[in-house]
């Protein structure tokens, strides 16, 4: 009984949760992030005889971007991850 | 005729067995009869004691005027026993003091052990100086103690329950003065009481039984009260709450899957369409359930309804001003012993049921742990809330007991190292449960990362193959034949 009050008097006192990112950038963020990440994935797909600096410099902001794309993606469809 | 017939025998085969084993029970289990092993430093002046069985959840309210008489001590606990056969029955208990109301502590006591009662140790707000009373109030709930009598009702026929119950309040300390009230929904139809010098006084709806004077602590009886009561007996066999927490999208997801069965009386026969639906009052006043109603959140949203077959399309919302009004009506009324299963969902914003601790990395989440359905009890509840990933230190406290608390991990979408997650599992539990479940979790910032990152890294494998196996030769043959 005690512990619940403790913790109802904690839960009043704490700040409601803030998302890290408003829900309305959510499509936004998912397009924009989507498109990069495809570009650079384009970039490294279509280059001849890139060197190794060119290939790691297009793989990894396109894994990165869309890894976030991804993630944005699914809470803008509405499957909250 | 035959009804009462019936009843006496039954009664009698009650009676005998009863005496039969009090008598053995006095000789071997208490050295002196009828005194509670609970220090006697009470005595209760007047007790007034109401069993309310207008619904399917016996309520019994127990008011009790009490003064230390102990010589030179103040006193600050006091004890309420519940006979261990209706141990499976007892739900829901809560002590208040009758003129201040406020709310005392009870907890079910370890410390003295009878076989045949439970303690309940009510700790009183201020200690009790020797010689001064105090009014407290126990309100206790019993589930699952009424029997439709007879067992089988047509469609149309008024249902008749049956309770047994004790004459006098079941007391811890010897009472100079107590009355019972039973209060039935409709007529009382009989009373039978064993002793049979107890005064029973039948007026409508009600039975009275008392005043008795100078009753001696843990004093018993026996008497059954037959009454009519229109209207089911809701009873959820199991019910499964799933919550997840997901604070990337700011949101709370929440199913739940429920088995719901009448335990009214069962139909006799089989059930006409036609008479169901010639009769308007029938179907109003009837005996069946055609629909239930719940409160969910105020901005939930994505609310759905379904069973295995699909969607179920009769139910509706109504917004009220802090909650909205859930109608469920399922495909098909539910007699005595009829059963269906179902499950609903909904989302809802994070933000008013988690809040961070400030300047520290923790986190309360405040929960219902159960949606309220009225008059309805639970028999098997599961409570699952899914934390994102990441939370460590996850704790979860309930303000009542329930049967175990198990925390372990679960792997869903996107999931690398797995969600947190605390199961809780419960039994017996009404209305009244509905009350806050708190989880506290620690989650740091970082932790964000993790779902991105996870995603990038399984792309940066399919790149890195990509990548090795363009500089490898799989040519068969060329430049290392010579002419």
């Amino acid at each position: 009984m005690s512990a619940t009050s403790e913790l109802y008097t904690a839960w009043s006192a704490g700040t409601p949760f803030a998302a890290p990112l408003p829900e309305s950038a959510h499509p936004i963020l998912a397009i924009s992030t989507l498109t990069a990440g495809l570009y650079f994935a384009a970039r490294y797909g279509i280059s001849q005889k890139p060197s190794i600096a060119f290939e790691l410099a297009n793989t990894i902001p396109s894994a990165v971007l869309l890894g976030f794309g991804i993630v944005f993606l699914f809470l803008s469809v509405g499957l909250y991850v | 005729m035959r009804l009462t017939a019936t009843t006496s025998t039954l009664v009698a085969t009650i009676i005998a067995a009863l005496s039969l084993t009090s008598s053995v029970h006095a000789e071997e289990f208490w050295s002196e009869k009828d005194v509670s092993i609970v220090p006697q430093t009470f005595k209760i002046t007047n007790l007034l004691r109401t069993l309310d069985l207008s619904k399917p959840i016996i309520r019994e309210i127990t008011s009790a005027a009490v003064q230390n008489i102990h010589t030179d001590q103040n006193q600050t606990d006091y004890y309420f026993p519940v006979d261990q056969a209706y141990s499976d029955n007892l739900s829901f208990i809560t002590a208040e003091n009758r003129k201040t109301k406020e709310v005392l502590e009870v907890t079910k006591d370890d410390e003295f052990y009878d076989a045949q009662f439970q303690y309940y140790r009510i700790k009183l707000a201020t200690p009790l100086p020797p010689g001064e009373k105090v009014q407290i109030t126990v309100r206790t709930s019993l589930t699952n103690i009424i029997r439709a009598f007879p067992t089988h009702v047509g469609q149309a026929e008024k249902q008749k329950f049956i309770f047994f119950g004790n004459p006098f309040a079941l007391t811890a300390y010897p009472a100079t003065k107590q009355k019972t009230t039973v209060i039935t929904p409709n007529n009382v139809l009989e009373v039978h009481e064993h002793p049979e010098e107890v005064d029973v006084v039948v007026k409508n709806n009600q039975v009275i039984l008392g005043p008795y004077n100078d009753v001696n602590s843990l004093e018993h009886g026996i008497f059954e009260v037959q009454y009519e009561m229109t209207g089911a007996v809701p009873h959820i066999r199991s019910l499964r709450r799933e919550i997840e927490v997901s604070q990337w999208g700011n949101n709370l997801a929440v199913e739940e899957h429920y088995n719901f069965v009448n335990r009214g009386a069962e139909l006799k026969g089989q059930f006409s369409r036609i008479d169901y639906q010639r009769n308007p009052m029938g179907i109003r006043e009837g005996n069946g359930v055609l629909g239930f109603q719940t409160k969910i959140p105020k901005l939930a949203r994505d609310i759905y309804y379904r069973d295995e077959i699909g969607n179920i399309s009769t139910s509706a919302i109504a917004h009220q001003p802090d909650h909205i009004q859930l109608m469920l009506k399922p495909r098909f009324p539910l007699f005595g012993g009829w059963n269906t299963t179902w499950y609903i969902g909904y989302n809802t914003p994070l933000d008013g049921y988690l809040r961070k601790v400030t300047g520290t990395d923790k986190y309360i989440l405040k929960v219902p742990a159960i949606a309220p359905m009225p008059d309805t009890t639970y028999e098997d509840v599961e409570i699952r809330v899914v934390l994102p990933e990441g939370a460590k230190n996850v704790k979860a406290v309930l303000p009542y007991e329930v049967d175990e608390i198990e925390y372990s991990t679960t792997k869903t979408y996107m999931d690398s190292a797995g969600r947190s997650t605390v199961t809780i599992l419960a039994s017996n539990l009404i209305e009244d449960h509905a009350q806050d479940l708190f989880i506290e979790y620690e989650f740091s910032q970082t932790s964000y990362l993790t779902k991105p990152l996870a995603a990038a890294t399984m792309l940066m494998a399919i790149y890195a193959t990509s990548i090795v196996f363009s500089r490898l030769d799989f040519k068969i043959g060329g430049s290392t034949l010579k002419k």
